[in-house]
């Protein structure tokens, strides 16, 4: 196994569960994680730390999902009719997603790669290029926007229990 | 903003917190609340059922890394020098001063058919007359 073969098998499901929560479409977000990929073995996996190879994966995957956000914003809009029944387990999901939407570009950024790709600190501000301090408050702002938003539909997500678990992690129910 | 809810979100991330900060930062009932609905919050975003079926699909691997053009013109550059070199210290008598042979072709030609099987000579002969219809009654 080469480097990007190893980089890719590292890396793949978190540039995946990034790009789906910032793009919204399955396919799409894989389209666009193979696009990140063929970018990283154009270019070669970069000989530096392993934080430093994360931030410049997700700094690469940030640029194509922004990219595409603003692409998709300039099309025209096609708004389906009538309302395709929505199982129960899937409103809370939906709901997210639309808080999420709802968020300011740059604290849907950070908390997106905090929380579906699991980078830390230090690893966001290298990928979206900006101070930590930075991105502790706009972390926090973006958790307390969606704080409200899902407010009771939050509640009741929960009343499975909560559980301590790390963030990026793709986790299913057992 | 708040700071001191900033702590708990540093220590939910993992970062390193200040103990005193946290423990202040908890002792607060609102610090409290905040904890739990990040963690219920992190809940939330890693149960979506939709990216863990599509997570489960693996993404198809990158093509390979195709060859590049500088790699394929210094390989063209290494052949010929080297070519060229192998060719440049041969000694002389390695080389025949004589053209090399080469493979002649005979092209045989076939015989005009007159010379294989003579024309008999003739039996009749019919003469024409070239004359001029004055009527102009001919030739329609």
């Amino acid at each position: 196994m080469n480097d990007v073969e190893r980089f890719y098998a590292d890396h793949r499901d978190g540039v995946f569960r990034y790009l789906r929560r910032v793009v919204g479409a399955t396919e799409t977000a894989r389209d666009l994680t193979q696009e990140v990929f063929l970018r990283v073995s154009r270019a070669g996996v970069p000989d530096s730390t392993d934080t430093g190879r994360r931030a410049w994966v997700f700094r690469i995957a940030r640029n194509l999902a922004l990219n595409h956000v603003r692409d998709v914003h300039r099309r025209p809009i096609i708004v389906e009719l009538g309302h395709a029944a929505v199982p129960p387990t899937q409103e809370l999901s939906l709901a997210l997603q639309r808080a999420i939407d709802g968020l300011p570009d740059n604290e849907r950024d950070v908390f997106v790669l905090r929380e579906s790709a699991g980078l830390s600190y230090q690893e966001i501000g290298s990928a979206c290029e900006i101070p930590l301090e930075t991105v502790r408050s706009r972390l926090h702002r973006a958790r307390q926007t969606l704080r409200e938003e899902l407010g009771r539909s939050l509640q009741l997500g929960g009343q499975g229990g909560v559980r301590c678990v790390p963030a990026g992690a793709n986790r299913e129910d057992p | 903003m708040d700071p001191h809810l900033e702590v708990i979100d540093a220590f939910v991330d993992g970062e390193r917190v200040d103990p005193a900060a946290l423990k202040h930062a908890l002792s607060d009932p609102a610090g409290r609340d905040y904890f739990v609905d990040v963690w219920m919050l992190r809940e939330v975003v890693q149960h979506d059922p939709e990216i863990a079926v599509a997570s489960r699909r693996p993404v198809a691997p990158p093509p390979q890394q195709r060859a590049r053009p500088w790699m394929v013109a210094a390989a063209l550059v290494a052949g010929l020098a080297g070519g060229y070199l192998v060719g440049s210290r041969l000694p002389a008598s390695s080389f025949s001063a004589s053209p090399a042979t080469v493979a002649t072709t005979t092209t045989v030609r076939p015989t005009p058919a007159k010379d294989v099987f003579p024309a008999p000579p003739p039996t009749r002969v019919i003469q024409l007359e070239f004359r001029v219809d004055s009527n102009g009654s001919g030739g329609d």
